[in-house]
């Protein structure tokens, strides 16, 4: 029967190593060595509990708490059941059931998580038994409620690489060709005095001066003035980001704003217009004018025409995200599969989100203009464009390191709100301000890269490796709103970048069939017909749905390549042996090597 | 507007197959471009032969960018007559169906195919006489009936050269032998025997010449209802386990007749359902799943999803895309079969049952049903040969009516039903989720699938054995060469040479040794 199937319940795909070794006895029970830990990760309480697992019924178990995770261990169950969860990934922890309630397994605990499950324990209904657990979950699942350090601050693993050295703004723009004589870096905001929200590096148009923009930054949202993202190394085409411009309901105009933009379009040498992608729909950019927010208007800006992409904004995104979750978890609709996924409507906001990278990918490369993206802040939508757009461009950004300098450019140094969109160690499960930006990017990332198999240098478990870390705290990388507090708070020195993990163990993250390819643009097909849910990362916790790990197809194919090599040894040792033998063999050994060329792949 | 390009005078002539004869032509047609909705197009000449429509670049000539995988046979711009599922006709911006005899002649001429290409041809700029005949040609020799040795089939089998020996790995399972091969392949020769009581078809025209019966069934039985009521033997597990066919008595109204069926039947049931026997579990298909009725809606409307005219409708459908595959039920039924195919493997394998699958005829969903689970437990059937030899054995001499299914000769729309379609479909889920477990690829199904709609092959022409043999035998097919003889599909060679067939085989894939013991063992842990 399928239901009694028992497989390993690894909640922390990272660490399955360590939770292997299973116990019969339970004699051993109190062993401390049985629980993974971290280096400066420390024990803080632990209980008999009934784990009410949704797809195969109640777990008799011990949970552990440490001020890093919740690990939960079966006393009956062999195979042995392990859960291993992040305290970082808790979202929300609600008792269940009274003192006096009724029924079997009806008095405990429940856990909403951020990675699209819910965790239930039972607890003995005698004495307060949950409160303890209760209140010290609490505390360490949410230490900024309680003035309590992340565990990145505690955190003492030792890498044999430093993620902290992985992104430097500097070579990033040399990189790029930058500056050169048309666009110059400005230390303008070296201390965050310009916007408080971006980072201190900034490229800028040449022609423009540091007075010129103080005077832009007046008139946009945050002061989040338009800089440059990228630059194509043909067409000197550029992506430039911003916020939007403080047009208002009285229609305000900014004499600087207007000269900077006609700045921009003239330093790629162009004479057609300057392309604005406003992310928003329509209507929302126009509501925005009541905040005192807007749109670019054709009689301010005669020289740039604007496109919305009709991208919607993060309260839409999370509803469409906890759609999908009743969706899959714990039981995936099965009847009406299709229907339901198409209600959730996350596809079609993934679709969006794609459609407009690619206009902006395509104006810059196939239509060699500038652009100019923006949405309202610039540190959502925008973030999620330009970097796509950067992905579909520059094969540096489809490598293991260039899409982690993608990730600490466009997204982390220029300020998305991290801190406010995933809620790290916030007790405030309901704050409005959550929203899975972040993740709907790495869904789309991971869209390209089924489209395009061989593009990419990383494979699968990267992207669910970022997303788990995204929420786990134990790394530095994703925390805060921007690099102006993370360097108040010492960040890159306090705590461990989630690039060091995962660059000391790169052939984990490696995809096989990645073949290196320059300068290819890669459009993806933005059409429901090509979308797939990514079943991988949104139902992984059912046994059932989860597909077969590792990858079959990756794994033969890294046996074939094993046994090509093997192949491609020997023939080199019997040509040597037949060489010493007959001297002239020069037509049999052009063979093989021809052979290699055609077979040869970036392994 | 169309970007009207002088018309060369070179003269381009279609490459025409031994037998095949130019029916009628027309120059000057536009061939639209239609994946980007615009009006641009290549001018050239259709043509009808009595084996194809096919459309003629004018600049053919300097086409060097060959694609690395062609069809011999069947070109890009090529439609085999059977291939040819709809055809409209454009009259003032207006579509209408073209069947029979016409009155008017469209401006614009659009094919739908059955392997689901679109083609939009332009004649506004072609003779008014040429159009009447292409366009009344075209639906006279692709949408009328047409009588079985009309098909292109025969033509070509007369006037081919005769050297080609079709002689392959597949097999045939046109002989005893194959049989008593197949019997002892699976350890099935204990308890089951090869049977020659049909040579002659003595028992039944629908029947194969030689089958497999339970051993303790005798001559006389098998005689006695021309075949209904008998387990013919499918497969046999490694435990033993057997999976068996069986066609339905047709329900009587005669009392008398219908309790003598019974018994019959339950005796022939009590007999095998003991030892050495397995226990016995019978399974109606035509209870259990959909009916070819059901199948064939579903596909009609699923199909439509895809001949799609221009990009317009293309995007204009694309945000209820999930929604409007569901409602097509397509989808439900694959699934539905598929979760069938598993329970008979459970029974099979765990419950070491012996499974009979019931249809009016067996030869419909029962090969389906049977084919499947095959492919699902027997590793030699995901070989290419070991697939082949399964779809001669279930399909081809099983007796599938593959003339009425895919309804060829246009003699009734009733009959027609994507039965084999839904096998490669099923089999196609089958290769999603288990990559390196099948020697055949993706593409290998998508061109099996194409050759059920080119009349080279004898394998996908006919109703059942009986029908292929009764129509060679006749006098008047003779060829100079020597002895009549159809190709079979299996020998790729004819529509593929070395190099496109290559894509037919699935580099990743993993033999695996000993795939009955894996098996076992996975199971035991389920």
């Amino acid at each position: 029967m399928a239901s009694s199937s028992t497989p390993k319940y690894n909640s922390n795909s990272l660490e399955s190593s360590s939770s292997k070794r299973t116990l019969k006895d339970g004699t051993n029970w109190e062993q401390n060595e049985e629980i993974p830990r971290l280096p400066g990760e420390t024990r803080v309480t632990d209980k008999e509990v009934i784990y009410m697992c949704p797809f195969n019924g109640p777990v008799k178990g011990r949970v552990y708490i440490t001020n890093y995770r919740l690990y939960l261990r079966s006393v009956e169950n062999d195979p042995v059941v392990v859960l291993n969860v992040p305290l970082g990934v808790i979202s929300r922890i609600e008792k269940m059931g009274g003192a006096s309630s009724r029924g079997e397994n009806s008095y405990g605990l429940d856990i909403t998580c951020k990675d699209m499950r819910n965790l239930r324990f039972a607890l003995k209904q005698e004495g307060h038994s949950r409160r303890d657990i209760f209140e010290v979950l609490t505390k360490y699942a949410f230490p900024q409620s309680h003035n309590l350090l992340f565990f990145a601050f505690l955190n003492e693993e030792k890498f044999s690489e430093n993620g902290w050295m992985v992104y430097n703004p500097m070579s990033e723009y040399r990189r790029q060709g930058l500056p050169n004589e048309r666009w110059r870096v400005t230390f303008i905001n070296e201390h965050y005095g310009l916007c408080d929200t971006y980072p201190s590096l900034l490229v800028v148009p040449y022609n423009a001066t540091d007075e010129d923009l103080k005077k832009v930054a007046a008139f946009r949202s945050r002061n989040r003035i338009p800089v440059l993202s990228w630059i194509h190394p043909e067409t000197q085409a550029v992506i430039m980001r911003c916020s939007q411009p403080l047009v208002g309901m009285s229609g305000k105009r900014n004499k600087d704003d207007e000269r900077y933009l006609d700045v921009i379009r003239e330093a790629n040498g162009q004479i057609s217009k300057l392309t604005i992608y406003d992310a928003r729909p329509n209507v929302n950019a126009v509501a925005n004018k009541a905040t005192g927010g807007g749109y670019e208007g054709e009689d301010a800006y005669p020289n740039a025409e604007l496109f919305f992409l009709d991208i919607h904004n993060i309260h839409v995104m999370r509803e469409s995200l906890k759609k999908l979750k009743d969706i899959v978890y714990p039981n995936v609709e099965e009847s009406h599969w299709l229907s339901s996924l198409e209600s959730t409507h996350w596809l079609e906001h993934i679709k969006l989100v794609l459609t407009g990278a690619i206009q902006v990918a395509d104006k810059v490369s196939s239509g060699r203009s500038s652009v100019l993206v923006h949405c309202s802040d610039g540190w959502d939508r925008t973030a999620q464009l330009t970097s796509l757009a950067m992905l579909m461009l520059d094969s540096y950004y489809r490598t293991i390191e260039g899409f982690e300098v993608l990730v600490q450019k466009e997204w982390i140094s220029f300020g998305h709100k991290f801190a406010s969109r995933i809620g790290h160690g916030d007790k405030n499960h309901a704050d409005a301000d959550r929203s899975p930006i972040f993740l709907q990017f790495i869904d789309c990332v991971w869209q390209m890269s089924k489209q395009f198999p061989t593009a990419f240098e990383f494979n699968e478990q990267f992207l669910v490796t970022i997303l788990d870390h995204l929420y786990s705290c134990r790394f530095g990388t994703f925390l805060y709103n921007s690099e102006s507090v993370r360097e108040k708070e010492k960040v890159p020195e306090k705590t461990l970048s989630l690039w060091s993990l995962i660059n000391s163990e790169k052939s984990k993250y490696t995809n096989p069939f990645y073949t290196k390819e320059l300068n290819r643009a890669l459009y993806p097909v933005a059409s429901m017909r090509h979308l797939e849910l990514w079943v991988n990362y949104y139902i992984r916790w059912n046994p059932r749905i989860r597909q077969q790990q590792p990858n079959p197809v990756e794994q033969r194919y890294m046996e074939l390549l094993a046994l090509r090599d093997d192949y491609i040894r020997r023939l080199e040792e019997l040509q040597i042996t037949s060489n010493s033998k007959i001297p002239n063999s020069s037509a049999s050994s052009a063979s093989p090597s021809q052979m290699m060329s055609h077979l040869q792949t970036h392994f | 507007e169309i970007h009207i390009k002088e018309p060369t005078e070179k003269e381009v002539n279609p490459r025409l197959l031994p037998g095949e004869l130019l029916l009628c032509e027309a120059s000057t047609v536009y061939k639209y471009i239609q994946e980007d909705g615009s009006n641009r197009g290549t001018c050239g000449k259709l043509v009808c032969t009595n084996f194809k429509i096919a459309f003629l670049d004018d600049d053919s000539a300097s086409d060097d960018n060959e694609p690395q995988f062609k069809n011999k046979i069947v070109g890009e711009n090529d439609i085999t007559l059977q291939c040819v599922d709809q055809i409209y006709g454009v009259y003032d911006e207006k579509k209408k169906l073209l069947t029979g005899q016409l009155r008017k002649y469209p401006e614009k001429l659009i094919i739908y195919c059955k392997d689901l290409r679109v083609f939009n041809f332009c004649l506004r700029y072609t003779k008014e006489e040429e159009v009447k005949r292409i366009v009344s040609g075209i639906v006279h020799h692709s949408q009328t009936p047409k009588l079985l040795k009309r098909l292109f089939l025969f033509s070509y089998a007369s006037a081919a050269p005769n050297n080609i020996d079709g002689r392959n790995q597949t097999v045939m399972f046109d002989t005893l032998e194959d049989w008593c091969d197949e019997l002892e392949r699976t350890k099935g020769n204990a308890k089951y025997k090869a049977v020659s009581t049909n040579e002659g078809y003595r028992v039944s025209e629908k029947l194969p010449l030689y089958f497999v019966v339970p051993i303790c069934v005798s001559e006389e039985s098998i005689l006695k209802y021309e075949g209904k009521g008998i387990p013919i033997w499918c497969w046999s597990c490694h435990n033993g386990a057997a999976l068996l066919k069986m066609s339905a008595f047709p329900k009587e109204q005669d009392d008398i007749t219908s309790q003598t069926q019974k018994a019959f039947l339950d005796g022939i049931c009590k007999t095998i359902s003991k030892p050495p026997y397995e226990l016995l579990k019978m399974d109606d298909l035509s209870s259990s799943l959909p009916s070819l009725q059901d199948i064939q809606t579903a596909y009609t409307r699923f199909k439509q999803l895809f001949l799609i005219d221009n990009s317009t409708d293309f995007w204009a459908t694309d945000v209820k895309w999930f929604s409007l595959l569901e409602s097509t039920n397509w989808l439900e039924i694959i699934r539905r079969v598929l979760k069938k195919a598993i329970e008979v493997v459970e029974c099979l394998e765990r419950q070491h049952t012996n499974v009979v699958l019931i249809e009016e005829s067996a030869t419909d969903l029962c090969c389906v049903i049977s084919s499947l689970v095959q492919v699902m437990m027997d590793s030699y059937s995901r070989t290419k040969s070991g697939f082949q030899s399964l779809i001669q054995k279930e399909w081809v001499v099983g007796g599938h009516s593959f003339l009425d299914r895919c309804n060829h000769l246009h003699k009734s729309d009733k009959e027609e039903a994507p039965v084999f379609l839904l096998l490669l479909n099923c089999v196609w889920q089958l290769v999603q989720q288990y990559p390196p477990a099948f020697e055949f690829t993706e593409t290998y199904l998508t061109v099996l699938s194409d050759s059920l709609y080119v009349p080279i092959f004898s394998t996908f022409f006919f109703n059942s054995q009986h029908q292929k043999d009764t129509n060679t035998s006749g006098e008047t097919l003779k060829t100079q060469s020597g002895p009549f003889r159809f190709l079979t599909v299996w020998d790729w060679s004819v529509q593929f040479d070395p190099k496109a067939q290559a894509f037919l085989n699935n580099p990743l894939y993993a033999e695996k040794p000993k795939p009955d013991k894996s098996q076992r063992k996975t199971s035991r842990f389920k």
